[in-house]
């Protein structure tokens, strides 16, 4: 690692270990259950925040159809990114995984997602169907099939071939 | 059962424009008994909390607009103007690719956790910043928390580093 070249190392005093003292914290247990139980608490919240997120992907789509700008074309790009972010969060792994799928397909090339905005409305009417139906896990069969669907379309419009049967979808 | 050391003592800013996840970090943060926790939805609001607030960790979120959270850790890092260059700094992300956490490493982010976040992975970043922080590496390409995670016992080459020169 040629930046450590003539590198100064050196120790800054440990303030927040003095700060925090000995005591002993709730067991990890404890800590896991409580945070479960308030985030379970802002469940409600989050479906109407994930609502509206939908629906701006719904008119930033539409948008895009009148016209192709790039600015609106990030911003779905972002807010896909947000719902990976927070989906699993809030009891909705299947959430994170479509917006991974979304993002990694507007990401790998903007200009080919631009040209497959039924694409991106298949991942929205997905993200609603996990909403509507209130799926809390990854989903059965179908749902797994609907992820592959989703994954090979991707690949196609980017010039690739379907992923072979039986692979692991690389997608978290 | 695995116990925890009492973190309560500590102040959190939490940088993020989205503000879900102002809700998602309070509530996790509350379950390890931290609540002096204080939100910024941007760098410039962040620097003005640092100054005025002098919270002890800084959570940041990667995404953010019209800085990201990278531009904001080197600002913090690297700033003539910066309230606390030595302050850990916890970096949330959901680019969980090896080249973006290389780069996010490099910039000086003390650790990184990947988004949807895990409550064990955050209690245990913010307790190995509390109980093993990492000493500070200055040189000419890079300040911020030293990178190496393990020592090589077998390396045999020159060694670059001037505190381990001396000793």
């Amino acid at each position: 690692m040629s930046d450590d070249d003539g590198a100064r190392v050196f120790t800054p005093p440990n303030l927040l270990r003095a700060k925090v003292g000995n005591k002993s914290g709730p067991n990890l247990d404890q800590i896991v259950a409580k945070a479960e139980a308030a985030l379970t608490g802002l469940q409600d919240d989050y479906e109407v925040w994930i609502r509206d997120d939908l629906k701006t992907l719904r008119d930033a789509v539409a948008s895009l159809r009148q016209e192709v700008d790039p600015t609106v074309l990030e911003r779905v790009k972002i807010l896909s990114h947000e719902i990976k972010g927070q989906g699993a969060t809030y009891g909705y792994p299947l959430l994170t995984t479509v917006g991974h799928l979304l993002y990694g397909f507007i990401d790998r090339d903007a200009d080919v997602a631009a040209r497959h905005l039924d694409l991106i409305d298949a991942h929205v009417d997905f993200m609603a169907l996990v909403l509507s139906e209130k799926i809390d896990d990854q989903g059965g069969l179908q749902a797994q099939g609907i992820l592959a669907g989703l994954e090979d379309a991707a690949k196609k419009a980017h010039g690739e071939g379907p992923r072979a049967a039986g692979a692991t979808r690389s997608a978290k | 059962m695995t116990t925890t050391i009492s973190l309560e003592a500590l102040s959190i800013l939490v940088v993020d424009d989205n503000k879900h996840m102002h809700s998602v970090v309070k509530a996790i943060l509350n379950s390890m008994r931290i609540k002096n926790i204080r939100f910024s939805d941007n760098a410039a609001d962040a620097f003005m909390e640092m100054r005025q607030w002098h919270p002890d960790i800084i959570i940041t979120d990667w995404a953010m607009q019209p800085l990201d959270g990278l531009d904001f850790v080197r600002l913090v890092r690297k700033g003539a103007d910066s309230p606390n260059p030595y302050i850990p700094i916890i970096l949330l992300t959901g680019h969980t690719e090896m080249c973006r956490v290389i780069e996010a490493r490099d910039t000086g982010v003390n650790e990184i956790l990947a988004k949807p976040i895990s409550i064990k992975s955050l209690y245990s970043r913010i307790a190995a910043i509390v109980q093993n922080p990492r000493p500070f590496v200055k040189s000419k390409n890079y300040f911020g928390p030293c990178r190496r995670r393990a020592t090589n016992l077998n390396y045999k080459g020159p060694e670059r580093r001037q505190s381990e020169m001396v000793a």
